[in-house]
């Protein structure tokens, strides 16, 4: 990849009627989008002034996987078509950031052509031509745990009719299975929300190369009939394979590699070595086994028969307003316990309801309904409120639909609801990869319960998709691949945007809770401690301070002027917290003499001074009880100014008769000696 | 431990002016038998200072202490003539009618009445002055406070 850190900072702002140059010199014209390679409308490709290269741009809403963009570059595989650099950008008038990837272009013959499905129809060179290279590339992924999630017949190109060079299109545009019609999804995922089918397993790429090969022999409009909503459904009763191979006649061979890959159960479906031993001509035996019969007697739902528990129990998902009463219904556990044998299951829907009963009393219906729809099949995907997730795409949902209040709020109500903790519960094997989205799901739920910052949906944004960019508007999505770079990002802001520092902090939700996710040196205990929203604002700037300078601190930064002259106002203007003019007068007398940029501990060190704010509040209540003491005497010195005839009586009768005793003795005197 | 202060006795004014008026008849009494002019001169011109004392409600008779010093003090110089004639009366005749004699003993009570009322009008002009001060005082040090420390300092 190259180093775009440079550009990292600020967001190109562009009309779709000019070529705008980006980072270090990729030129695209937007006067002229490709419309050959515009296979998704979320996204839209654009020509480059290098021939090698195109231009893509995603739809707002669209995450593309800057992780796998980024690791997948490690792969050296001719085959496997790479990402350049990706580029925050907003095209006028437009209230949303989008992003821009700048990709190696791909080939010009796509598997969906017709000379392409001629000429492996005809010369049967599938092993050849596409197992080969597909192989090589899946075992890349393999050995990096990554998985493309994308293979499709359209994103699968030639460079010319002679077929043999193989490249496979992007995985990394956007959320995994995002483009993917439902049939080229495997059955744990097909089901799900396309912004929530989640990376899986890489043998679910299989699957979908199985269905890519499947694609060459069929009629196009076969699989396009097959991937939709009512058709997809039959494959939960009938299995994967047997519902697309229905009455299609094959070769042996070719009848024992679609079996081997389209398969539902993980454990029968071909691995890369499997493949790779069919591709050169070994015998390899499919492990397929045809899924158990279906109930005989039907079950009534919602005005229609279901004969398969699994199709019941996703209809009950996806349509959950009967659910809760038929799950506890005596006729639904009698008719689960006869047909599926599903016994154990039936009893730990009780279990399920006493799990699900402790949830917020807001969610508790859609929860009870969730949890039991596990309980009797742990197998299928994760249902809440009529959504399918998959455990791992719950976060690519939520960074998809962030800025969608109802789907936001829905998929919190999901991670506070601990469903998903609920469903790895179910498992029995507790593989790393179940401990750590145990941990993840567990520390999500936390999360959502405190209000701070750092804390919230977005700290779950962040801890679900660690590859998602800040989207604080201070940062401008900058932070894309190097998470240390927040205070150059914010520096980059402050220069800038001088005239709207003033009353800003640099700081705010997103911010903290980006940086809570990436730097370990940040505790949810300096969390639980950070000022809340309703602080004085002295308060604030001191936590904000102190945010800064922990960043500062453990990234080794070095003092940025244009950001340490927004933190130098905001720290005069936090001051305040100082109740002593005196002391006040002299800490701002200190802050003014250092103008040039220190590193902000220094500040902080005056600011926030513990012996001094100590001394300060103790200062401060003598201060106050001597002023209530005041106040009182006032009181005093006027209640006898008010009565000042009854006060000086005593006064007065005394004075007068010292007095005429003076003045006896003043006239005697001048009597007698004058 | 320290000890409780003991609040002060009030004065019993009642005994006191008791002891002083019996010892001032006591005196009258003296005199009379020394000299029936001073004794004739002390009685009429001791007039004052008996409407002073009877029409003082006051239980400290301020008013009859003022006028009496003043007056009795007016009386003193005048009979201290009178006492070395003894019982005769016939000497004491010119003492008893010079009209000045009886008119620096009642204007001694004039002074006592003026002093007696022009007391608290200096007294409660000089406290008022003095707690005003005081007033002023204290505010300029809640001022000085606020300015130091801000509007929280003002104590509820």
């Amino acid at each position: 990849m190259r180093d775009n850190r440079d550009q990292l900072h600020a967001i190109k702002k562009f009309s779709l009627t000019e070529a705008v140059t980006f980072g270090q010199g990729d030129t695209v014209d937007f006067t002229n989008p490709l419309p050959p390679f515009s296979f998704d409308p979320h996204i839209t490709a654009y020509a480059t002034q290098k021939h090698n290269e195109i231009a893509y741009v995603m739809a707002p809403h669209i995450v593309p996987r800057f992780s796998l963009m980024e690791t997948q570059s490690k792969i050296e595989n001719p085959h496997l078509l790479q990402g350049y650099a990706a580029h925050p950008i907003r095209v006028q008038e437009s209230p949303y950031n989008q992003t821009l990837i700048i990709a190696q272009k791909p080939g010009e013959i796509s598997l969906t052509s017709q000379e392409a499905r001629n000429f492996f129809q005809i010369h049967k060179n599938v092993a050849e031509w596409l197992i080969g290279p597909m192989v090589r590339i899946l075992r890349d992924f393999e050995q990096l745990n990554l998985t493309h999630r994308a293979i499709h017949p359209a994103r699968i190109t030639f460079d010319d009719f002679s077929f043999k060079n193989l490249n496979l299109g992007y995985g990394f545009l956007t959320p995994p299975g995002f483009l993917q019609p439902a049939c080229y999804e495997p059955l744990q995922t097909c089901f799900a929300e396309p912004t929530a089918r989640g990376s899986g397993h890489p043998s679910y790429d299989l699957y979908a190369l199985g269905v890519t090969i499947l694609s060459l022999f069929k009629d196009p409009k076969f699989l396009q009939h097959l991937s939709s909503a009512d058709t997809n459904k039959r494959r939960l009763s009938e299995g994967s394979y047997a519902f697309f191979l229905e009455k299609q006649m094959f070769s042996e061979r070719i009848t024992e590699l679609l079996k081997g890959l389209i398969c539902d159960d993980l454990s029968q479906r071909w691995t890369p070595d499997d493949l790779e031993s069919w591709a050169d001509f070994n015998k390899v035996h499919a492990r397929y086994r045809p899924p158990q019969k279906s109930a005989t007697k039907p079950f009534l739902y919602q005005g229609q028969e279901y004969n398969s528990p699994a199709l019941l129990i996703h209809q009950m998902g996806t349509d959950h307003t009967w659910a809760q009463d038929v799950i506890f219904s005596e006729d639904f556990r009698v008719w689960m316990r006869r047909n599926s044998g599903q016994h154990e299951n039936t009893v730990g829907i009780e279990d399920a309801k006493v799990a699900a009963s402790r949830t917020e009393a807001s969610i508790r219906q859609d929860a009870i309904v969730s949890y039991c729809l596990m309980a009797l099949d742990p197998e299928q995907p994760l249902y809440f409120k009529g959504v399918v997730f998959t455990l791992d795409g719950i976060g690519d949902h939520l960074a998809a639909y962030f800025y969608d209040t109802q789907k936001r709020s829905d998929t919190a109500a999901l991670l506070n609801s601990k469903a998903p903790l609920f469903w790895l519960s179910l498992k029995e094997q507790k593989s790393p990869q179940v401990l750590r989205f145990n941990k993840l799901y567990q520390e999500s739920a936390n999360f959502l319960s405190k209000r701070g910052m750092g804390f919230g949906i977005e700290r779950c944004l962040y801890e679900l998709n660690p590859h998602v960019p800040c989207q604080s508007p201070l940062l401008n999505a900058v932070a894309m691949y190097d998470n240390t770079d927040i205070l150059d990002a914010l520096n980059h802001y402050a220069a800038h945007n001088p005239g709207q520092l003033s009353a800003k902090l640099p700081i705010d939700r997103h911010l903290m809770a980006y940086a809570a996710t990436h730097y370990d040196f940040i505790k949810d205990d300096f969390l639980n401690a950070f000022p809340d929203e309703r602080a004085p604002k002295e308060q604030k700037i001191i936590g904000c301070l102190r945010f800064l300078s922990l960043i500062e601190k453990n990234t080794n930064t070095q003092p940025l002027k244009d950001l340490y002259y927004w933190v130098h106002d905001l720290s005069l203007q936090s001051i305040g917290i100082y109740r002593s003019k005196k002391r006040r007068d002299m800490i701002q007398k200190l802050l003014e003499s250092q103008r040039n940029p220190c590193p902000i501990d220094r500040l902080l060190d005056w600011i926030d001074n513990t012996a001094e704010k100590k001394l300060d509040m103790d200062e401060f209540m003598d201060a106050k009880k001597h002023h209530i003491y005041t106040v009182h005497k006032i009181k005093e010195w006027q209640f006898k100014l008010d009565n000042i005839r009854s006060v000086s009586r005593d006064i007065c009768d005394n004075f007068s008769i010292l007095l005429a005793a003076m003045g006896s003795l003043f006239m005697a005197a001048l009597y007698l000696f004058v | 431990m320290s000890k409780a202060k003991t609040p002060r006795k009030a004065p019993n004014y009642k005994k006191r002016n008791l002891i002083v008026k019996i010892l001032f008849f006591l005196v009258v009494l003296a005199i009379g038998f020394v000299s029936f002019g001073a004794f004739v001169m002390t009685l009429f011109g001791a007039l004052p200072t008996f409407a002073a004392w009877y029409r003082d409600n006051n239980p400290r008779k301020s008013l009859g202490y003022t006028v009496g010093l003043t007056n009795t003090t007016c009386i003193f110089l005048v009979i201290k003539d009178l006492l070395p004639m003894g019982q005769h009366l016939t000497q004491a005749m010119p003492y008893l009618q010079n009209p000045w004699y009886w008119c620096m003993i009642y204007m001694g009570a004039v002074v006592g009445y003026g002093i007696h009322n022009m007391t608290p009008k200096i007294v409660i002009k000089t406290l008022r002055w003095n707690f005003q001060g005081k007033i002023q005082d204290l505010k300029r040090t809640q001022n000085y406070l606020v300015q130091q420390w801000g509007r929280d300092v003002v104590g509820e």
